[in-house]
């Protein structure tokens, strides 16, 4: 049954201030869900590369300038292995320039989000993310064309 | 007045309304460990349906992937329609209803409890979903809307619009530009 399945998000943010504000938003929107946190690239990959199929999380959401230090950016980094192409990458940013979102889409980026000043905003925003994206992984659509903006 | 204590076993309470019900409704069944029931043959969807609802009066529900199949009988029909070439004429509350045997205010319950979204957004998506494919084979939008039964190009646009945040040439040229990158990469 689809509830049985709980849903597991990750985050990699260097910000400790913004981990913490994700942390309770998604607290607060009160889903069951398992949640990992990273403060860095290489940490996010490492966990990324050692997770099982069925361990890895349903959906990740990843700071725009998050680096590593072994490559250029996460983004391009994740998309390189084949063995990711079905986990969900959302980019987490201040951004809101249209050159950035279109650079971080065609990267591979399914969605992107406008980091939100307001705390009730960013639990919404995160809700229709999580939603949507559930949608697709429970009724196996096409996540190469999985494009969401908010 | 006199107040008087009763002690009572709710296992055995449970057991024995379970027992009852079965046996008022007449399916064959075996009880098992507790909370499991072995019915014996194949209950009608309707018959299923009345058990259920006259165990919910005592606050027992029956957990049965019975509703994790009827999910998917939902999408799978769903799914069917939308990639047919016409949609069908009828209001699709009825065409469902009318696939699948079954009220639509149960089928349209049972879909919201389970997937966390509604039948008419699950349409939606499907649809959206659809149109991107078309969009991608180089069909217009005039066509593509069409297709998919959309009042007006404005129509499909906007609900293209709701569910990906993109319009839908913006999102043409993204998913062309990574297949660009990918051949030359």
């Amino acid at each position: 049954m689809e509830k049985a399945e709980k849903m597991h998000i990750a985050l990699a943010d260097d910000d400790l201030e913004d981990r913490e504000l994700f942390r309770d938003a998604i607290e607060e929107l009160g889903l069951d869900v398992e949640l990992s946190l990273f403060s860095n690239g290489d940490e996010l990959l490492d966990y990324l590369h050692d997770a099982h199929d069925k361990k890895r999380p349903h959906i990740l959401f990843l700071d725009l300038n998050m680096l590593c230090s072994k490559y250029d950016d996460c983004l391009s980094e994740i998309r390189r292995h084949s063995k990711f192409k079905d986990l969900s990458i959302a980019i987490y940013s201040t951004s809101s320039a249209e050159n950035d979102i279109h650079k971080t889409f065609v990267g591979g980026a399914n969605i992107y989000i406008k980091k939100p000043n307001d705390f009730e905003v960013l639990k919404q925003s995160l809700h229709e993310v999580l939603k949507i994206n559930w949608q697709f992984h429970t009724s196996g659509l096409d996540k190469s064309t999985f494009l969401f903006r908010i | 007045m006199k107040k008087t204590y009763i002690k009572y076993d709710v296992n055995r309470a449970c057991q024995v309304i379970l027992q009852e019900q079965l046996e008022e409704l007449g399916i064959a069944y075996e009880t098992q460990e507790l909370g499991e029931v072995i019915i014996q043959k194949n209950v009608p969807m309707a018959l299923f349906l009345t058990l259920r609802n006259n165990l919910q009066r005592y606050g027992i529900d029956v957990l049965n992937d019975q509703k994790g199949q009827l999910i998917q009988r939902i999408k799978n029909t769903i799914i069917e329609m939308v990639g047919r070439d016409k949609l069908p004429t009828s209001k699709i509350s009825c065409y469902l209803a009318e696939r699948l045997q079954m009220n639509y205010n149960y089928i349209s319950a049972v879909f919201s409890e389970y997937t966390h979204s509604s039948i008419e957004n699950y349409i939606i998506l499907q649809k959206i979903e659809r149109a991107k494919k078309l969009l991608l084979q180089e069909l217009s939008l005039t066509e593509v809307s069409c297709l998919l039964s959309y009042s007006s190009v404005a129509h499909l646009s906007g609900q293209f619009k709701k569910v990906t945040g993109l319009s839908p040439s913006v999102f043409k040229k993204i998913i062309n530009e990574r297949k660009k990158n990918a051949h030359t990469n």
